[in-house]
């Protein structure tokens, strides 16, 4: 059982029309020496055996939809739709010993001419070989004929018909032609009762049954004159006999015993196969019928003592069946999924051959057992005659859709359970085998269950993700000030005293309010870019980038990180933070442990970024404001504490361009700020128009001086400052990371109006602009002067470098001035 | 009639293919509509008489010259009346009115046909006659016929049962022999014109009858005919030869010849064996009888039966009586009578019935010729089994059912009949084999039980007699002497009985009136004795 195994041999590959019902017109038969194949087209392959190659192709005038092989007169008998029945004969013995050494000869083709046409009918749609007879069965209309050709004279090639009758077609049996119906030829078979000595060789579809059967089936008649039974299997199901020897009065009643045909049984279905199995020493034992839908009658003889009876045992496989032989002890039948072969071992024999009557519960334990095994050939349409060989293989030629034809050998396995009973130890044994598959198919099965299950978590996580990810999009292409359901990022420098050593670190807090659940494969990626304001010569920008894996952040939860700035070596004037979220595709299939390892390494080399989403979430600028030290920081309400701008210059350019439309009759008032960051001394100033500063710090509180609003509003995103109330003095005083002490200090002064008289105007400012640029342009004029001087070659006066240092000088002099 | 319309431009070959067609499925009124478009008169056309109305319709021969190459109009016409001809006269034929068929017939014998036709007609003219009691015209018709064509094989086979019903035996048997040598000739076929003609009557005719009725009948069914008829009339010599010769057929593996459905359909084959071993056994061929009775053994045993019920109703003509009363449990043993006895059950039964006694006869055979071989121990045996067979068989009488009145009934009926005489004959062989060893008491025993199951067997009584005879039991052959003289005059004669009976249980006429004679004096000198 499970131990059939069997061995595919590709032998040859053909081309394999794909049309509707191929099956039908698709065969192959086998000899000792020869396969001959028809697969549906106008051509029949004829594949050696020895020679392990194909060695005539016979091309017909119409498609070859059914063949047999007469063996006596080495004549392959091929019916051709549309035109009736041929007859080639076949020269391959002289072939085989003439040419047997040369080895890939060429392959014949032989286009077979009309004048082979031994029988012209184009509505014949199967034959069968009998004796020296050929049987033909033709539908026209609603008449099926079934005709009788002989030749009278042995040797010669010409037929005549002897016999013509109708078949006839039930009543209430409709023949429709319609198209999804099952089209396949009447399956026709001859049976001779045993008695016959020589077993007529001719064509595969004859064989024996036991008398008693035959007698039964066929009546006494029959059996006393030897006469060769026809069995038609009808597309209707129908399954009609006729014994070539008889003599009645002939009447078209179906059901009276007088009628020429006589109805062995009706199947239901349409009839594919008809054949005999289970030989004894008398002849085969079982008559078997197969349908189109798997259902399948065995016939066989059922004693009782008012006289033997024919017995009808029915059993259903599961259909359809597409090409179906029998051998003498299994089925071999041919699924659109798969081959099987279906053991029907004799229940009957053996209930004689033991020494009691067996009982019917072993019986249908034996028929249980007796079920169809799958040989894992899959897309066979056709099925030859199974061989057995000497080593107790069965051999069997096949041809599949795609085209192959393939030898299948399939070994007997080392006992013959099947047909012996089985004792308690092989029960045993079958049972803990049956058990064990049960556990593997199990296993198994939980196996995909899982497999199932991930995937769809991977698929609720990637929707997940997928929403994430169109928020983000969603909120920055809209203004972030309009999206509150959305995934912040704040970013603030700290100062941290551990250890007794301060350090300075740069704190993101990672709000979650949208709806959504930042999972596992989430990564929060923060990255520095710094500027070194060290003399060196070449001042590059450096950046860290650190990655923080997200573990779950629920929605309203807030997940904080630090990174260290003071830890980098130079001091640098500015930062760039940038905050994304990352999310990692690994994380859908599941992320783990190694994926965890896998981010350590690799998000040096960014080459992983590209298995990764990244949604930018935030850029900001620290910079020195951000992180420097206040000392003795007097009280500075609250109220002034203005909410956290990413860039205070965008800021005053927003704000500036604003009061330039709403605002600009306002006179333009100077503000200077100036700090040194290096101990000599250094000042800087900027002069910003009071307007804006106004505009920008709008909630001025009484009390407070100008000025020192401003330097409040200047510390405002210093975290320092939160903590200490800022004075209302204009000047602070604070220590730079290296420890620089700085003072910023803030005041109110009037512009001196150069140039124009009506300094509010707008026209004053362009004109002061104006004034600037020309000054510009003198300085670069004066530029390009000393550096032609160079280019030509002429040494470096001092008179020269005179004039690029007042260059220089009147060029930091400039005033950086914010309109 | 739009269809008559359009076939004003429909040139005749078309026509006659429609028409053909339609003498095929025989549509009258269709071909009559077909040519109601040529100019005939119009008084043949309303009566609507087909032969009348074609024999009227003139074709001008000016149609298309291409045309004229495969038949002329004139022929044309012709072969389509002939078929009309012979396709109608077949449907009154087949309807009873032998007179009106064969003035049909013969009206057509006056065209001028194709031997073939010809020969059909005068075969079917011939038929006509005999049906009509007018043997002598019948075999005139049937030689006419067969002069025309000798392959119309169907005149010759139909010619003999003239003879025979005439009582010419002689004629019969030249007859079926001349058939049986045509049939075993095989068949010329010479390229008579006819058969080059593309269009020809047996084209057109494609009536199943006809087809049955012309096909050259297979060379076993004449050789039974023959058989059969030489067994009957007692040309024993003859009948033996020609059953071997059948039974060769039978069993030559060679032979491959197809007979299904022939003008002279066979008996069922083991009868046709029974009857050979009857024909052998009359011209005391014994051994050859043992011989082809165990033939016929071997192939039956593995259906026999080992007991069979069969029901038999007890009068022959008991009309069918429906259920009166329509109780539940009437109506419910109605349906599983039903079921019982339906017709295929029935059926088999028969079949069953009939293995049984062929079986028994193809014992009673070997028993008897074991006797006549001086066998008494072998013939004792094989006379036991045909008698353990018979007994298998379990008679019920069942009461007006419906079943036993049909036609399977009376197949049942006859069946049983013949059981009883078998039974009979078998303990009077029996009776005869145990006398011969002396064993008078169980010769005794047997010969009552054949008078018990066969009453009617004259052997029977006289064997009874005979031993009670011998055992000197003379009063009581005496008394059972009387008895049997009362009943035989009020019984139909003897030969009757053994007319019905079937031909493979001939009437074993070995008891000769002089035997019957000294058994009447016996008798009557010993009451003569014993009156005073």
């Amino acid at each position: 059982m499970a131990n059939r195994r069997c061995i595919v041999d590709y032998l040859a590959k053909f081309h394999c029309p794909l049309y509707e019902d191929v099956f039908a017109s698709v065969h192959v038969i086998q000899n000792e020496s020869f396969i001959y194949l028809c697969n549906g087209t106008e051509f029949v392959a004829v594949y050696s055996k020895c020679e392990k190659q194909i060695v005539v192709v016979y091309q017909f005038p119409g498609k070859a939809c059914l063949m047999e092989e007469d063996s006596k007169q080495h004549c392959l008998f091929v019916l051709c739709e549309n035109y009736g029945l041929f007859s080639v004969i076949l020269h391959l013995k002289d072939r085989f010993s003439s040419e047997s050494q040369q080895r890939g000869a060429s392959i014949d083709t032989c286009r077979v001419s009309l004048d082979a046409c031994i029988i012209k009918d184009p509505t014949i749609h199967s034959f069968i070989l009998v004796q020296n007879l050929i049987i033909t069965v033709g539908q026209k209309c609603r008449v099926r004929t079934l005709s009788i050709f002989g030749n009278p004279q042995l040797g010669q090639v010409s037929y005549e018909k002897i016999e013509e009758l109708d078949v006839p077609i039930l009543e209430n049996v409709i023949i429709s032609s319609d198209k999804k119906q099952v089209r396949m030829p009447p399956y026709l078979c001859c049976v001779y009762p045993h008695g016959q000595k020589q077993m007529p060789s001719r064509g595969i579809r004859n064989f024996s049954l036991e008398p008693q059967l035959f007698t039964l089936l066929f009546g006494v008649d029959a059996t006393m004159l030897d006469s060769p039974v026809i069995l038609c299997g009808f597309l209707d199901g129908q399954v009609y006999y006729l014994p070539l020897r008889q003599s009645v009065t002939c009447t078209d009643d179906l059901r009276s015993r007088n009628s020429v045909f006589r109805m062995l049984y009706h199947l239901g279905q349409p009839v594919r196969f008809i054949g005999a199995m289970l030989p004894n020493d008398k002849g085969n034992s079982t008559l078997l019928l197969v349908g189109h839908y798997g259902k399948i009658i065995q016939i066989k003889t059922e004693y009782h003592c008012e006289g033997s009876l024919p017995n009808f045992i029915e059993r259903n496989i599961l259909g359809p069946v597409i090409s179906v032989h029998s051998s003498a002890t299994h089925i071999y039948y041919s699924t659109p999924s798969d081959l099987m072969t279906l053991p029907l071992s004799n229940t009957s024999e053996e209930s004689t051959s033991s020494v009691s009557d067996a009982p019917a519960i072993e019986n249908n334990l034996v028929l249980f057992f007796q079920s169809p095994h799958s040989l894992n050939v899959c897309k066979i349409i056709a099925v030859s005659c199974p061989t057995e060989m000497q080593t107790g293989e069965v051999e069997l030629v096949a041809f599949s859709l795609a085209g192959k034809l393939m030898k299948i050998r399939i070994s007997r396995g080392p006992s013959k359970t099947n047909s012996s009973r089985l004792s308690t130890a092989q029960t045993g044994q079958r049972i803990k085998d049956l058990l064990s598959g049960i556990g593997n198919v199990s296993d198994r099965a939980s196996l995909l269950k899982s497999k199932i299950q991930s995937k769809n978590d991977s698929l609720k996580r990637l929707n997940r993700v997928f929403n994430i990810c169109c928020m983000l999009q969603s909120c920055q292409e809209r203004k972030e000030e309009n999206c509150k359901e959305t995934v912040h990022c704040h970013v603030v420098a700290k100062w941290n005293h551990l250890l007794l050593q301060d350090s300075l670190n740069l704190t993101c807090a990672l709000e979650n309010s949208s709806s959504y659940i930042l999972e596992e494969g989430w990564m929060l990626c923060v990255e520095v870019k710094s500027q070194s304001y060290s003399m060196s010569s070449d001042s590059k920008h450096f950046s860290r980038l650190y990655t923080f894996p997200i573990a779950k952040l629920l929605p309203a939860q807030t997940m904080e990180v630090s990174v260290p700035l003071s830890s980098l070596n130079d001091l640098f004037l500015y930062a760039l933070v940038h905050c994304t979220l990352i999310y990692n595709f690994q994380g859908i299939l599941g992320y783990q442990e190694n994926g965890r390892q896998q981010d350590q390494n690799s998000f040096v080399s960014s080459m992983t970024f590209k298995n990764c989403i990244c949604l930018p979430l935030k850029t900001q600028t620290v910079d020195i404001l951000d992180y420097l030290r206040l000392a003795n920081l007097a009280t500075l309400p609250r109220e002034l504490v203005i909410k956290p701008v990413t860039d205070l210059v965008d800021v005053f350019l927003n704000t500036s361009s604003h009061v330039i439309h709403h605002c600009s009759e306002q006179i333009p008032l100077k503000r200077e700020t100036r700090f040194s960051l290096e101990d000599g001394n250094c000042v800087a100033s900027i002069k910003v128009s009071t307007e804006l500063l106004k505009c920008g710090l709008t909630s001025t509180t009484s009390g407070v001086t100008f000025a020192a609003s401003t330097v409040a509003w200047l510390l405002s995103s210093n975290s320092e400052a939160d903590l200490l109330s800022l004075p209302s003095h204009p000047v602070v005083t604070a220590t730079t990371p290296t420890g620089k002490s700085i003072k910023i200090h803030a005041k109110e002064l009037l512009m001196n109006l150069k140039d124009s008289g009506g300094g509010a105007q707008p026209a004053v400012q362009m004109q002061f602009l104006w004034g600037l640029l020309h000054q510009s342009e003198v300085l670069a004029k004066k530029v390009q002067e000393v550096r032609d001087h160079l280019c030509l070659g002429l040494k470096i006066s001092s008179e020269a470098t005179e004039k690029l240092l007042s260059a220089y000088q009147q060029l930091r002099s400039m005033e950086l001035v914010i309109l | 009639m739009i269809i008559a319309a359009s076939l004003h431009f429909i040139n005749l070959p078309v026509c006659s293919g429609l028409c053909g067609c339609w003498i095929a499925s025989w549509r009258k009124s269709w071909i009559i509509s077909v040519f109601l478009g040529w100019p005939s008169s119009t008084s043949e056309r309303s009566s609507g008489d087909i032969l009348k109305f074609m024999q009227k319709i003139s074709f001008s021969a000016d149609s298309n010259p291409l045309l004229l190459h495969v038949m002329s109009a004139g022929e044309l016409k012709d072969q389509l009346y002939s078929c009309i001809v012979l396709a109608h006269g077949m449907e009154i034929l087949a309807s009873g009115k032998y007179l009106e068929a064969a003035q049909i017939f013969k009206e057509a014998t006056s065209l001028s046909l194709s031997m073939k036709m010809q020969s059909k007609i005068f075969t079917l003219s011939g038929v006509c006659f005999q049906n009509l009691g007018k043997p002598q015209t019948a075999l005139q018709s049937f030689r006419r016929a067969l002069e025309a064509d000798f392959s119309c094989l169907y005149a010759l086979y139909q010619s003999s049962l003239v003879y025979r019903q005439l009582g010419m035996a002689d004629a019969e048997f030249e007859t079926l022999h001349l058939l049986c040598r045509a049939v075993s000739v095989p068949e010329k076929r010479d390229l008579i014109f006819d058969d080059l003609k593309l269009i020809y009557p047996d084209k057109l005719l494609r009536n199943p009858a006809l087809i049955k009725m012309f096909k050259k009948p297979c060379i076993t069914s004449v050789k039974y005919c023959l058989a059969q008829r030489s067994l009957e009339s007692g040309r024993i010599d003859d009948a033996v030869e020609h059953y071997l010769d059948l039974l060769e057929v039978f069993q030559e593996e060679k032979n491959q010849e197809v007979f299904i459905d022939s003008i002279v359909s066979l008996p069922r084959i083991p009868e046709i064996y029974l009857e050979a071993a009857a024909s052998l056994f009359k011209a005391k061929k014994f051994w050859d009888v043992t011989l082809v009775c165990e033939e016929v053994i071997k192939k039956i045993a593995g259906i026999v039966p080992e007991k069979l019920t069969i029901a038999v109703p007890l009068k022959d003509s008991e009309g069918c009586i429906p259920p009166n009363s329509e109780s539940f449990f009437t109506q419910l043993e109605s349906c599983y009578q039903k079921e019982e006895y339906s017709e295929t059950v029935q059926e088999q039964k028969n079949e069953k019935l009939n293995c049984i006694l062929w079986t028994a006869a193809a014992y009673f055979y070997q028993g008897w010729a074991f006797t006549e071989l001086k066998d008494t121990k072998e013939s004792i045996t094989h006379l036991s089994r045909c008698i353990n067979l018979l007994l298998t068989v379990h008679i019920v009488q069942s009461d007006g059912d419906c079943i036993n009145n049909s036609e399977t009934g009376k197949i049942t009926r006859e069946a049983v009949k013949l059981l009883h005489r078998l039974k009979g004959l078998a303990f009077v062989r029996r009776g005869i084999s145990f006398m011969e060893r002396g064993q008078e008491k169980e010769a005794l025993l047997n010969f009552q039980l054949s008078q018990q199951s066969f009453p009617e067997s004259v052997d029977g009584a006289f064997w009874l007699l005979e031993a009670l005879w011998r055992l000197g039991r003379k009063d009581e052959a005496v008394s059972y002497w009387q008895k049997l003289q009362e009943s035989r005059q009020s019984v139909v004669d003897i030969n009757s009985i053994h007319r019905d009976a079937v031909l493979f249980l001939l009437p074993q006429q070995e008891l000769s009136t002089s035997d019957l004679e000294t058994l009447n004096k016996k008798i009557e000198e010993y009451r003569s004795q014993a009156k005073p």
